[in-house]
């Protein structure tokens, strides 16, 4: 999964452990979701989206690898 | 991006980890004390019930390790938990690997000198290593 957490984050002047600390996770959580390594569980996104007021599609979305809703036949 | 922005923790993670590191501390402590210095303390006859129970006290703080270990499990962010979660299934599976090694060496006529100690210290040492390459890997 893709995101543009970095870049919302950076845009609203926070540092990486301010965003960890308002979402109640460590800087490494907040790391590893801005560098595609760790896809968040649904209540960490619903908070992600509440934190940057943004809806979640417009902070997720899909990768090129990610399944397709057929679930995974392509 | 300045430092602030890759570098530093949560003041919720420091005391996470200092609470963590107090409580495995002080485990690790009453293990010491218990394992080397009560059998000096207490001398006592072999095999008898008070042998025993000098044997088992130790015990005690290392539960108090897992314990420990559980509640900080607890405590740490979900991608932190997944990580402890992994690197202890890999020393549990390292643990019982060893194990089942030490038996089939027995079958075939060789035999370990102390075969407990190799399964606890293998299955620590790769969950400790573990634990540094599962966390450097989701942060690289």
């Amino acid at each position: 999964m893709k995101n543009d957490v970095r870049a919302l984050r950076t845009e609203r002047g926070w540092t990486q452990v301010q965003f960890a600390e308002a979402l109640g996770v460590s800087r490494q959580t907040v790391n590893a979701l801005e560098t595609g390594r760790y896809d968040p569980s649904l209540p960490l996104a619903f908070r992600v989206s509440a934190l940057l007021s943004r809806p979640i599609e417009e902070i997720f979305f899909p990768g090129e690898h990610d399944a397709p809703p057929s679930g995974g036949r392509r | 991006m300045n430092e602030h922005t890759t570098r530093g923790s949560t003041p919720q993670e420091r005391r996470a980890s200092r609470r963590y590191m107090w409580e495995i501390a002080a485990g690790a402590v009453g293990f010491l004390v218990t394992f080397l210095f009560l059998p000096e303390l207490f001398p006592t006859e072999p095999g008898s019930p008070a042998a025993v129970a000098v044997a088992l006290v130790p015990l005690v703080p290392v539960v108090w390790i897992v314990i420990a270990l559980i509640r900080h499990v607890r405590r740490v962010d979900e991608l932190q938990r997944g990580l402890i979660v992994l690197s202890l299934a890999i020393g549990f599976g390292a643990a019982m690997l060893i194990s089942l090694a030490v038996v089939f060496l027995s079958t075939a006529g060789v035999v370990v000198p102390q075969p407990e100690w190799w399964v606890f210290i293998g299955g620590m040492a790769v969950w400790g290593v573990t634990v540094g390459v599962v966390s450097f890997r989701a942060t690289r």
